[in-house]
């Protein structure tokens, strides 16, 4: 295979691209070096380190630049084009094809980061040395996963995004030089991806991703230097945005789920949902502890601790779901590339980092070096699971840190005072870590099965199982953010009043939470604590904010807890109350006897049927491309509501024959939703057509069979162009079929060229009826139409549906733009305080 | 003692049993003959399905009833009823998971997980599915 000569190959782009990653790739470990060996804020040695990280950006940009050039010409000479694009793809969803690869997901998360390190080579100033060395020692741990580079025939460092369909598979076809050739298309990018909350979805949340990156810098820094409060301040607006984006990435991908995905919901703590929500949760904890920290002077180690543990949770995130190692139990989970070993290199190394930052004494810098070069030797030699015996050292390594971190304080322990606003906010921000511990437990079953050998499977109710578990630490979470808004830091000075305020925001929560009882129905004891908690933070931080806050920049706390209020509301609601208006509660139950969940529906084409509050009509369907859409009627009982659903399913091989899509018809309080379950059988050859009989017809004639009256109401002519054929005149015999009140329309076609005749049966299955056309020269008259009618039993045009009504989801989405408002706010404040 | 600490070591309890009862609790994957022992109680079950049985959906007689054979991983087989709409394909899965319970003779799932040769789940069998496609 070596020697021949490829034709049609286009090797200059990819061999520019590579060129970008080892560029990007050496640049960064220079930049790195040059601002970690900088001694001085103005020196030779930052210039420089700031010269290679703005190569090592261009580079990255680069190699996305070449990247979607080579997906957007079709070059499928590249094993990425061809697996993750195709030449039908519409150019909105090309920039999809950069997240259905992993290498695609790395190169977008650099891209994010080589952006925010050059936002703080401009902005960071006296931090800037630690911090961007630190941005750009992760950049080289990840563009070392895109180099793709064979090092002594015994390890693959990196998984190349611009590597030959010809290197990666293995077939006799690239014998052939002209290979390409015969390579038309490419496989196609997933269709659960050609969506528009896809293209906007993946890149928020690698955003708020990369973001977490940087408080983590600031805090590293910070020890390094000795400065344990001042990096707060220039940390804390970042910290703000990270939630920001990460909490909307979070929600778009609900979103996306709820109005694309047919597992009828929003949420189904599924382990890569999970993954992303557990470091926002830690986030968010280690932003109220940051500002404890910068008020109070107090909790030190839980700041520091809290803001390094949401990037490990990141990496770990990464790692769990890059790595193969969840296995089936995601719909997302990707295969392992071979990068596990790299992945883990990530975490481990980025754990050691703030390790070694508090380490004391001149041996330092060897703590550094040594266990990094040992981890770099070992690299071929890992597999997925080594990587928990070094989770479990690096756990030990971080009490080491916490204990040495102690021990450079000076113990400036505050008293802990229960009238302090502190002391709530620091609770608050333990129940949010136990949140993030109880899903990342669930989460990390399978890997403990892996490593214990045990067979735990899911629990059957994933859903309430979580449930179970987060709303009692939700309701906590809740009451707090109510309540602590209205202490003073370090001491509040009139209990009288704060008893006052907190007991008569709760009165008044504790009365909306009776109308909401007979609002929405919710008479379960336990929910109705769950509004109320919903309740409370909504309405005491509204009046909070009312008789406390005076300009609008300090208003962003106020506004992201009556959010997350709203959102508790939403979700408590939208679940509680969903009506499952498919279910057949008629009592005709299967052959088993309990009462099982029959929550599908048979709606037979023309037929009403009526669903809770509506009339229900299939109507029929229409096929565009590669999608079938079902037409659904809906009409309210009152009549005063009247819409059409078009769920439709894809046709895909690939996936296990049709995927369904649902459609949702919003409403201000509540939602329609409905998807396709199950679809009749397609007509097989195997039908037994019965009673073949020929009629020769004349325009007018009817004829009568056992499935319905057939008329023959003419004959169209037409191109054999219309279905492909060149030089064909084609005869198309125009029917109505009267079956009771229905009428439904056939046209069998008879094709006629110079060389031969031919006619194509149409079958009409929802009738039971087959119809073939001829026309026959008759000597020496005018020629005959001939009609072929088949009979067999008809099968009746029907879709099997569910439909569910959510009320009231429009307050977790209020909730969520609530939530992103406040961030928004308060990372603003911030940003304005940092320049005071 | 100062009440950080003592909330401190509270959460850290809660913490703890939580994660106990997590793992201890946890649903594991078991056969027939396990669940057959405590009929009603759920069970997750790994099978193959017994392709020459009948299996059996017909929506227009009953959408939400659907039954098949299943061998569970010691080779015993019963009848499986299911809720739930046969899956498009249901008869190319390679296993089965499924939860549920034994209910007479039958195995009542109240959950159907079948597990299908699919292209974004084994790059292995994707590289082969892509190069025969060459």
């Amino acid at each position: 295979m070596e020697n021949i000569t490829y034709v049609g190959e286009n090797l200059f782009i990819g061999n520019l691209g590579h060129f970008f990653v080892v560029l990007s790739f050496v640049s960064a470990i220079l930049s790195a070096i040059f601002y970690t060996k900088a001694k001085e804020d103005r020196s030779v040695d930052v210039m420089l380190g700031r010269l290679f990280y703005g190569i090592h950006a261009i580079a990255v940009l680069g190699i996305f630049v070449t990247l979607f050039f080579i997906i957007q010409r079709h070059f499928f000479e590249y094993a990425y084009a061809y697996e993750h694009s195709s030449k039908t793809l519409p150019l909105r969803y090309m920039i999809s094809c950069f997240w259905e690869g992993q290498e695609g997901s790395f190169l977008l998360w650099m891209v994010w980061n080589a952006f925010l390190g050059i936002i703080l080579i401009f902005t960071a100033k006296r931090w800037e040395r630690g911090v961007v060395a630190i941005m750009a020692l992760s950049q080289v741990v990840l563009t070392a996963m895109l180099l793709g580079v064979n090092i002594l025939d015994i390890y693959t460092l990196g998984s190349s995004p611009f590597e030959l369909l010809r290197d990666k598979l293995q077939a006799p076809i690239f014998s052939l030089p002209n290979y390409l050739e015969n390579v038309v298309d490419g496989t196609g990018l997933n269709p659960l991806l050609q969506n528009y909350w896809m293209v906007i979805h993946p890149p928020t949340l690698f955003l708020g991703f990369a973001l977490t990156i940087v408080p983590f810098a600031f805090a590293v820094t910070s020890l390094f230097q000795k400065e344990y409060r001042a990096w707060i301040k220039p940390a804390l607006p970042w910290a703000l945005a990270g939630g920001m984006v990460l909490g909307a990435g979070i929600i778009m991908g609900g979103f996306w789920a709820y109005e694309s995905l047919s597992f009828g919901g929003y949420w189904a703590w599924d382990p890569v949902e999970n993954a992303s929500l557990v470091p926002w949760l830690l986030l968010i904890s280690g932003i109220h502890l940051m500002l404890i920290k910068k008020v109070t002077n107090s909790s030190t180690i839980a700041a520091y601790t809290l803001v390094i543990s949401t990037f490990i949770m990141v990496l770990y995130a990464t790692f769990l779901t890059r790595s193969g190692v969840l296995g089936d139990t995601s719909v997302h989970a990707f295969t392992d590339l071979g990068l596990a070993g790299q992945l883990m290199q990530f975490v481990v190394l980025f754990i050691w980092l703030p390790i070694v930052a508090v380490t004391e004494g001149a041996r330092k810098r060897w703590y550094m070096i040594i266990p990094v070069s040992v981890l770099v030797l070992l690299l071929p030699f890992y597999t997925k699971l080594t990587f928990y015996p070094l989770l479990v050292l690096s756990i030990l390594g971080l009490i080491w840190f916490v204990l040495n971190l102690n021990k450079n304080l000076d113990n400036n322990a505050s008293e802990d005072n229960v009238s302090s606003r502190e002391f709530w906010m620091f609770i608050g921000s333990l129940m949010l870590v136990l949140s993030a511990v109880q899903i990342l437990v669930g989460t990390s079953k399978p890997v403990f099965n892996k490593i214990f050998g045990t067979n735990m499977v899911p629990p059957e109710d994933v859903i309430g199982y979580y449930n179970l578990y987060q709303m009692p630490i939700a309701i906590a979470i809740a009451v707090l953010m109510a309540m602590t808004q209205f202490f003073r830091y370090r001491n509040t000075p009139d209990i009288g009043k704060l008893a006052k305020e907190i007991l008569i925001t709760a009165a008044i929560s504790v009365m909306l939470t009776v109308g909401g009882i007979f609002l929405f129905g919710i008479t379960n004891p336990v929910y109705v604590i769950f509004m109320l908690a919903g309740i409370y933070a909504f309405f005491a931080n509204l009046a909070y904010l009312v008789f406390y806050v005076r300009k609008v920049k300090l208003s962003g706390s106020s506004i992201a807890h009556m959010g997350f209020g709203l959102m508790l509301l939403g979700v408590l609601v939208s679940s509680a109350k969903k009506q499952v208006i498919t279910a057949d509660f008629s009592g005709q139950m299967g052959n088993f006897d309990e009462a099982a969940r029959r929550e599908n529906m048979l709606l037979i084409k023309d037929e009403p049927t009526r669903l809770g509050d509506f009339m229900v009509t299939y109507l029929g369907d229409s096929t565009d491309v590669d999608d079938i859409y079902f037409k659904v009627h809906y009409k309210s009982l009152d009549g005063e509501e009247e819409f059409t659903l078009m769920p439709n399913t894809q046709i895909n091989e690939d996936m296990g024959g049709i995927l369904p899509n649902p459609d949702t018809r919003h409403y201000l309080t509540y939602d329609v939703y409905t998807h396709i379950t199950s679809l009749p059988k397609p007509l097989t050859d195997s039908i037994p057509w019965e009673n073949v009989k020929e009629y020769t017809v004349e325009k007018g004639d009817s004829i009568v069979t056992n499935n319905g009256t057939v008329y023959f109401t003419g004959v169209e002519q037409g191109d054999g162009k219309s279905i492909g054929l060149k030089n064909t005149t084609l005869a198309k015999a125009i029917l109505k079929i009267k079956r009771g009140n229905t009428i439904i329309d056939a046209a069998p076609l008879f094709g006629i060229n110079a060389n031969t005749y031919f006619s194509i049966r149409e079958e009409v299955a929802e009738a039971g009826l087959r119809f073939g056309f001829e026309i026959r020269p008759t000597l020496g008259g005018e020629p005959t139409a001939v009609l072929e009618i088949s009979e067999t039993k008809p099968q009746p045009k029907f879709i099997v549906m569910k439909g569910i009504v959510f009320p009231y989801i429009n307050f977790l989405w209020l909730g969520t733009v609530m939530m992103v408002l406040g961030f928004a706010i308060a990372t603003w404040n911030r940003l304005e305080l940092r320049k005071s | 003692m100062k009440p950080k600490a003592i909330v401190l070591i509270v959460l850290l309890a809660v913490a703890i049993a939580g994660i106990m009862s997590t793992y201890a609790g946890a649903e594991k994957s078991s056969t027939f003959s396990e669940a057959a022992d405590n009929p009603g109680d759920t069970y997750h079950i790994t099978g193959f399905l017994v392709k020459n049985k009948p299996m059996v959906y017909d929506p227009v007689k009953d959408a939400n009833y659907f039954s098949f054979y299943l061998k569970d991983k010691e080779g015993s087989m019963r009848k499986v009823v299911s809720s739930e709409p046969k899956q498009q394909d249901f008869e190319r899965a390679e296993s089965v998971n499924m939860y549920g319970h034994i209910d007479g003779d039958i195995f009542v799932a109240t959950k159907v997980i079948p597990k299908c040769p699919s292209k974004y789940k084994d790059e292995q069998n994707n590289k082969n599915a892509q190069a025969s496609q060459l």
